[in-house]
């Protein structure tokens, strides 16, 4: 069974004459390796698409007319005024694992992802990532990551925003 | 165009029918202003939908299925419960870009209590649609349009009213004004109406 196993796992073919667990380990191994690997792309691409979002969008092109985004960007003062998290729905999730609401944060992390530029107060419009963000959630991202993080961060988006090439 | 609908399908067993609006102006050379309201998500044992105020800003739902569809939506939007108007500031009816819009936070749409198309008992989704394309006149007022400046405002600005200028029809879906046609998913009646402040 486990030398089935590890001919589904692994490329080698010794695993058939006997060397089951070594083979298994490289299998294991290579799909550990693996994981890590495309961890790192999703990382690196997660990234670069937080990044991107500052080049303008055409009107048609906004993903949704009904979307709140554009409104929140617009009206900063909203978010001081009202229980966002009750307003906006984000209770639902906390019946979810801790694992799947971070999965939900990173897929929609920041009520002015969506928002059109010129949208946003000027305030909040010159500073696009980092600890000056206007995103609660990118904000607290690089608190974490620290001043470090920061700099690759913001070298990454000038890179983004001179290279047709990356952006594309 | 108003689209009056249910967001589910009218269960007399249960019963419940959860209704819904949708308003699409159409402009020139530009994508038509859209706004969906709802009275809330969970329903209601009333079947008379010209009972409870509409809005756009919908409370989180007690049902755990729908809370479930809910959860659903925060993979497209960080604000579900919400819908947004900025779309619908940011152009005019000419199709010309408004640079510095404002757009109210909160809209609501109070029902006419003097149509009495629908009855408080239950019915079925056909009886709905016939109700309505016989009970609602044309030239009837429909709804008063409120909107709410920001979350703390006071009081609620009367923008104007929504009035028939046809009667109710239904569209078979499938058709090119059906289900889809004119982006207005799941429709089941559409009318032709003319609002003071937003003309279509």
């Amino acid at each position: 069974m486990l030398t089935v196993v590890c001919m589904q796992t692994s490329k080698f073919t010794r695993s058939t004459f006997g060397d089951t667990m070594l083979m298994f380990t490289h299998g294991y191994m290579g799909t550990l390796v693996s994981f890590a690997l495309h961890m790192v792309a999703c990382k690196r691409t997660a990234r670069t698409l937080t990044l991107s979002h500052t080049p303008p969008l055409l009107p048609h092109a906004f993903p949704s007319s009904l979307a709140s985004e554009r409104d929140l960007a617009k009206n900063p003062d909203w978010q001081k005024e009202t229980d966002m998290e009750k307003a906006c729905g984000a209770a639902v999730t906390h019946s979810h694992s801790e694992a799947h609401r971070g999965r939900v944060r990173a897929g929609s992390p920041c009520p002015y992802a969506h928002a059109l530029p010129h949208d946003l107060p000027s305030s909040l419009a010159t500073h696009g990532v980092g600890h000056k963000s206007a995103c609660p959630f990118l904000r607290a991202q690089a608190r974490q990551k620290g001043l470090e993080e920061l700099d690759e961060v913001e070298e990454l988006q000038r890179e983004l925003s001179t290279s047709p090439v990356a952006l594309g | 165009m108003l689209r009056l609908s249910t967001a589910q399908p009218v269960d007399p067993s249960t019963p419940t029918i959860t209704p819904g609006l949708a308003l699409k102006l159409l402009r020139d050379g530009v994508p038509s202003a859209n706004v969906l309201a709802m009275p809330g998500l969970d329903g209601q044992a009333d079947f008379n939908v010209m009972t409870r105020n509409y809005s756009n800003h919908l409370e989180m739902p007690l049902s755990w299925a729908v809370q479930i569809v809910t959860s659903k939506f925060v993979q497209a939007s960080s604000c579900p419960l919400m819908v947004g108007l900025a779309d619908m500031a940011a152009f005019e009816e000419d199709g010309t870009e408004v640079k510095d819009w404002t757009a109210p936070f909160e809209i609501i749409f109070v029902p006419n209590l003097q149509i009495s198309a629908f009855p408080s008992s239950p019915y079925s989704g056909d009886d709905f649609l016939a109700y309505a394309e016989l009970g609602i006149d044309e030239g009837s007022v429909l709804f008063e349009v409120y909107a709410r400046a920001s979350p703390l405002s006071l009081f609620d600005v009367h923008v104007g009213s929504i009035k028939s200028v046809g009667h109710c029809c239904v569209l078979p879906r499938g058709t090119a004004l059906g289900q889809g046609g004119l982006g207005l998913e799941f429709e089941m009646l559409l009318m032709f109406t003319r609002s003071n402040v937003l003309a279509c």
